[in-house]
């Protein structure tokens, strides 16, 4: 095993249909790729509504659940009366 | 430069150098792919002071060894099911095939044999020995392109020889 056996080694062509597969990888990779300004955005966008959620659940007096409310709340009439 | 013109000047370097690591068309064609992909997001990073011919050797040279390593921990990984799961149909030891258009069938089997031992050489010897041997680059371009010293290119190369020469006479011996 020789090392001179290298030189043997032609040089060789490109196959001709590459240049347009590197093409359509370019712009698939533009496709994928998210623009800065529109990441920002949607996160910004995330971000306030998280807070106005927030500020909605800790600002919201609920009264506390009873058998009552909870039967005038589901409109239970207390007879058998089902047409008024 | 426009994309196409640095396409068509630099094509043939690249796939040649990548062939030379892989030594298989489809996986030549593939680092092609992804070392043209790579200029054209990179392209205006690109620092004047260094020729266009180095920047590309570098970009084509790290290419071709991250595919490598890339398809080594896949090899590593589908042996690794295959011990789990001894029904499935895969090969357990799948080498690479010896595809390369520039070798004439009589020198194949040699040159196959060869390269299956410039494979098992550490990543700088072997790229020291492909551009200097098959590129044919003098050891003082070899240098620039690997970003060391003329220096150091003449001992990676004289190593790479010492470590060949004890490959080729283990298995021989």
């Amino acid at each position: 095993m020789d090392l001179n056996n290298l030189n043997k080694i032609r040089s060789v062509e490109a196959p001709p249909y590459l240049f347009t597969r590197i093409l359509q990888k370019i712009e698939q990779a533009k496709v994928e790729q998210v623009s800065k300004p529109v990441f920002w955005l949607g996160s910004f966008s995330f971000m306030i509504l998280l807070a106005v959620n927030t500020l909605v659940l800790f600002n919201t007096k609920t009264e506390p659940i009873t058998t009552k409310n909870y039967a005038e709340y589901i409109q239970l009439t207390p007879n058998n009366t089902l047409y008024k | 430069m426009v994309f196409e013109e640095l396409y068509n000047t630099y094509k043939k370097l690249v796939f040649n150098l990548a062939l030379s690591y892989v030594q298989n068309v489809e996986d030549a064609e593939e680092i092609t792919q992804d070392v043209f992909v790579s200029v054209h997001k990179s392209i205006s990073s690109f620092n004047e002071t260094a020729a266009l011919s180095t920047w590309m050797y570098r970009i084509a040279i790290n290419k071709s060894l991250d595919f490598l390593k890339a398809k080594k921990s896949k090899k590593r990984f589908a042996f690794l099911t295959s011990l789990f799961h001894d029904d499935s149909n895969e090969l357990k030891h799948n080498p690479a095939s010896f595809n390369h258009p520039g070798v004439l069938l009589e020198d194949k089997e040699a040159l196959a044999a060869l390269f299956n031992k410039i494979n098992q050489l550490p990543d700088s010897q072997k790229t020291a020995l492909i551009l200097h041997k098959i590129e044919h680059k003098p050891q003082l371009v070899v240098a620039e392109i690997m970003d060391i010293s003329p220096k150091a290119v003449e001992s990676l190369i004289q190593r790479a020889k010492v470590n060949l020469s004890k490959k080729i006479n283990g298995s021989e011996g």
